[in-house]
């Protein structure tokens, strides 16, 4: 008796759960950082089984009981590639990690210099090869289910209408777990730890499965090894008839298809940790597909000979299981094309939904948004949205080609027409890769006559004649122009339709590729990218050089907060800043440092998009005549030692920058010195004048009433006041600074002491104060006078100078890396650059402002700070005058 | 560059047996080529296909056999980089890592 198909639901769903486990724990212990085992070469190797979709799984014996030995052909092509792995393989994956590769129309179109056009075309004609083949896969998870239900009688009937919503439900379960799992981050780079695990164990179950069916069909069903030899001998597939060139063709076709792919450049290229990973997966990989392959033709003999002869040759792996009455190994067989099936659509939503947002969606935005790089606003929230919404479009696709190709064609052509489609990217990928002189006007010339043609030769046809293309159109070409006829273009006749089409595409492809390449000349960033990455191996090429001035790090750190996300790019920003010994988060636009934030934002958004923001900003990319020199210059040696000097001197220029830099201060700090003294003794003669004519009103006025004595005396008490809290504020700062004061620690929660400093300030109303209470419930262990003192003072800063209409102040709390960081951000004009660099120093006080005091709040803020063990620096690019304090965290712990 | 140039004739003996194994690599796979796509002369022989299953299957295994010991030596002699490898990779680490 079968199993009733709700079970076989249940056990889907049951599985699928657990796929979602897999995925979860896998993503938690890599953000704790267990995750080294995640990085191992197995579960890369693993990874790459994805190439054996439901195509490989179901219908591999279908293509074996059809047309014998021609199956092998699928697997040999990756086998060469992978055991040739240092011709390519390894070039590939080394500028996919230098240049932060996204997908392969990012690679391509980083490589031609950055162009966007390409990009597109790429991803548009990865989507139209795409589509098909996701289709497939609904259409297998579909047919072995309705194969379960036709062995169950009872359930054949009502099954045969659900097929379609089989369909619609593993496709939205399928959009689901991308959506979760492949877009929690955006940083391409930092890898889909969750999304490879699961599909590593995917890869073992369909593995297991397959060889599961074989070891029974070989000696449960066919009575051992010679048994199935014999039989073998005796089927009709037993003498090799296969066509010379059909054989070659699918080999090469496989060997193309495996490295364009969307899918396996995604797990090739982009999900790769470690470059050694290769060396392992060089041999295991092709021991995989070996085992995959090995039961193939005795599962299509002896299915032939047992099964009725209506049954499809595509489902014998479920069939044959469920025929014997093997409910188990059926289910185990089920999972198995499952697996290939789901694991195919996940990563190729992945894959295509990157190319997708990077090169049309978030360009579009970008450009309908008009505001370009410098607009307000988080970025990541709109890619993300954009990606998930991507991979969403990219499954429904292919689930609405299912629905309207009705799923009928044989899923071998299907795989097949989908190789031939992304095999199109070859020449422009080699070429690329390899050769200098690769052009981007061949690039696109060879794609567009690639593509054209496998759409005349190849896809239109695959409908059948009277489908896409009439009858007379294949048989006699379009308007009768016999040259043109899709299966015998140029009077070619007799070839096999696929061979035709395989080789037309792609020798026109490469020769337009090559022949616009020659002829065409290159933009200087082609020349520069394409050097960069035909010589990736060599280190004497350098990349792009922009050239930046002062004013505009705060432009790129507003900007590059949006893209990688606020903390991510206050601590690039700082740590760059730091490694060229400068304070605060402003580095210098160094061109190192923009090309190293340009590679870090073509990480999240491509390296078309990147390029453009930085541009935008840092003003036409600049490419001198010594980037062209050095391109055309083909005497490395003679390159590398002026670029050493070169480095040199930038080096000197550097430092001698960074003492000018040091000198101005200095200078300006005497000046502060010396303006001290003029400072202090104004300070306190003001007061002081008051108080002795006051003073002496009061002893010299005789008939003075009660009133004016009350009056004057106030006078000379608050002036005293003012006196003593200025004294009160130089001692203090003098104390701080000489390190005499004793810090009186002890632990209160940070609410407690922001709650303290606020009502101390008293805010009449004036001052809108904007928090999250809910993560302000830390425990610090500090001196909280002392803290809060310094809270007052921010505050009470806000409060005084912030000069928008409805003044807000935020305060926002975040503890990360063993650090707290406080942040008060206003909204109001914000402090000027070259203001920034003083208003840490005694007596800095911004405008003339008489009531502003005496200018010592933030120099003794500072002061408090360093005793604290931790910072408090100004914050550019929020929006209005943003300061941060940062404390060390330690002994503290969250509530 | 601490690597011996091109130009360079006599070379370190194992600087000399890495060059030689990184060579077999790069063979290894041409020698695969030919031998998969040989059974083409076997169109119209009327040759068992349990014959040629046997014998692609027994190339492959040469293949897989063949790569792993060969990854395996380059493995111990060039764990030291072969290249200089660019340094934009390693500085991009840095900014991650934060």
């Amino acid at each position: 008796m079968s199993p009733s198909v709700n079970i076989l639901a249940l056990v889907c769903a049951g599985y699928a759960a657990l796929l979602f486990l897999v995925a979860f724990m896998a993503e938690r212990a890599a953000k704790r950082g267990q995750g080294r085992w995640l990085q191992s070469p197995i579960v890369y190797t693993l990874s790459l089984s994805i190439y054996c979709t439901a195509w490989t799984f179901y219908g591999a014996v279908g293509f074996a009981a059809r047309s014998g030995l021609e199956y092998l052909t699928i697997y040999i092509g990756p086998t060469l590639v992978m055991v040739g792995w240092w011709w390519v393989l390894r070039k590939l994956v080394r500028v996919g990690r230098a240049q932060r590769i996204t997908s392969i129309a990012d690679l391509i179109s980083n490589r031609f210099g950055k162009s966007n056009t390409l990009a597109v075309m790429i991803t548009l004609m990865a989507v139209a090869g795409t589509t098909p083949y996701i289709a497939l896969q609904l259409q297998s998870v579909t047919l072995s289910f309705s194969a379960f239900a036709a062995a169950g009688p009872a359930e054949a009937a009502g099954k045969l209408e659900n097929s379609e919503a089989t369909a619609f439900w593993v496709a939205t379960g399928l959009a689901l777990f991308t959506v979760l799992f492949g877009t929690r981050n955006l940083d391409v780079n930092e890898r889909h730890h969750g999304v490879v695990m699961a599909i590593a164990l995917e890869a073992v179950v369909k593995l297991l499965a397959l060889l599961a069916v074989g070891v029974f069909v070989v000696w449960g069903l066919g009575g051992g090894v010679s048994a199935v030899i014999a039989q073998i001998e005796a089927s009709e597939i037993a003498t090799w008839e296969i066509e010379p060139s059909r054989w070659v063709a699918l080999t090469a076709l496989s060997a193309a298809a495996f490295l364009t792919l969307p899918r396996m450049f995604q797990v090739l290229v982009v999900e790769n940790d470690d470059e050694r990973h290769l060396r392992f997966a060089a041999w295991a990989f092709p021991s995989y597909l070996l085992l995959i392959s090995l039961f193939i033709v005795p599962i299509a003999v002896v299915g032939r000979s047992i099964l009725p002869e209506s049954t499809n040759p595509d489902l014998y792996v479920l069939s044959i299981p469920l025929t014997s009455g093997e409910t188990g190994l059926a289910v185990l067989s089920f999972l198995g094309g499952f697996s290939s099936a789901t694991s195919m659509v996940i990563v190729a939503a992945i894959a295509l939904s990157t190319m997708v947002s990077n090169h049309i969606v978030v360009p579009i935005w970008l450009r309908l948004m008009g505001g370009g790089a410098l607009m307000s606003g988080d970025l990541r929230h709109v890619v993300l949205l954009s990606r998930r919404f991507s991979i969403i479009g990219v499954v429904f696709l292919g689930y609405v080609y299912y629905r309207i190709s009705g799923g009928g064609a044989a899923l071998a052509a299907i795989g097949l027409i989908s190789f031939a489609g992304v095999a199109q990217f070859l020449p422009a990928l080699l070429g690329g890769l390899f050769w200098r002189g690769a052009t981007r006007s061949g690039a696109v010339s060879g794609l567009l006559v690639g593509f054209t043609i496998w759409l005349w030769t190849m896809f239109l046809p695959s409908f059948g004649p009277d489908a896409a293309l009439s009858a007379s159109v294949l048989s006699d070409g379009p308007w009768g122009i016999g040259a043109l006829r899709p299966e015998a273009l140029f009077g070619f006749e007799g070839l096999d339709p696929l061979v035709h089409a395989v080789f037309w595409s792609l020798s026109l492809n490469t020769l337009a590729f090559i022949v616009a390449s020659l002829v065409s000349f290159p933009a200087p960033l082609e020349r520069l990218q394409g050097a960069q990455i035909v010589d990736v191996f060599r280190h004497s090429t350098r990349g792009q050089r922009w050239r930046g001035g002062m004013a505009q790090s705060e432009d790129l750190l507003l900007m590059a907060q949006r893209i990688i996300g606020a903390t991510q790019a206050q601590g690039l920003f700082r740590s760059v800043a730091r490694a060229q010994g400068l304070e605060g988060y402003l580095p210098e636009p160094t061109p190192e440092f923009l090309n190293q934030l340009e590679r870090e934002l073509s990480g999240s958004v491509g390296a078309a998009t990147a390029h453009a923001m930085v541009g935008q900003i840092v003003g036409g990319a600049a490419v001198s005549v010594d980037d062209l020199i050095a391109v055309a210059d083909e005497a490395a040696q003679i390159m590398e030692y002026s670029s050493q000097l070169e480095a040199q001197s930038e080096e000197l220029t550097r430092t001698a920058r960074q003492l000018r830099e040091a000198n101005e201060k200095l200078t300006e700090l005497s000046h502060q010195k010396d303006a001290f003294l003029s400072q202090i003794s104004h300070e306190l003669r003001t007061p002081m004048t008051s108080i002795r004519a006051f003073s002496e009103i009061l002893r010299d006025g005789e008939g003075l009433s009660r009133e004016e004595q009350g009056k004057y005396s106030s006078i000379i008490n608050s002036e005293s006041v003012r006196l003593t809290r200025l004294l009160d504020d130089l001692l203090d700062l003098s104390v701080l600074e000489n390190g005499q004061v004793s810090m009186n620690i002890e632990e209160a929660p940070l609410e407690g002491v922001l709650d303290r400093a606020i009502s101390a300030v008293g805010l009449a109303g004036k001052l809108l104060i904007v928090r999250r209470r809910e993560r302000e419930h830390i425990l610090l262990t500090t001196d909280t006078d002392r803290l809060s003192q310094v809270f007052i003072n921010l505050i009470a800063n806000a409060q005084k100078y912030c000069a928008a209409p409805a003044p807000t102040l935020k305060i926002i709390v975040r503890a990360k890396d063993g650090r707290l960081n406080i942040d008060f951000v206003d909204n109001g004009r914000g402090i000027s650059r070259d203001d920034q660099r003083v208003i840490f120093e005694k007596f800095s006080r911004l405008g003339d402002d008489r009531e502003s005091g005496a200018g010592l709040g933030l120099a003794i803020c500072r002061e408090v700070m360093e005793r604290l063990g931790g910072t408090i620096s100004y914050l550019p690019g929020q929006g209005g005058t943003a300061f941060r304090v940062s404390l060390p965290l330690v002994a503290a712990a969250g509530a | 560059m601490r690597e011996p140039s091109e130009g360079q004739l006599f070379l370190p003996k194992d600087t000399y047996r890495q060059r030689r194994t990184v060579d077999a690599i790069r063979l290894w796979p041409i020698l695969g080529v030919i031998c998969f796509v040989l059974p083409i002369i076997w169109t119209g022989t009327g040759k068992s296909n349990v014959g040629a299953m046997g014998y692609l299957f027994s190339v492959w295994v040469v293949m897989i056999f063949g790569g792993a010991l060969l990854s395996r030596r380059l493995r111990h002699e060039a764990d030291t980089p072969q290249e200089t490898s660019v340094p934009p990779a390693e500085s991009s680490d840095t900014g991650r890592r934060l």
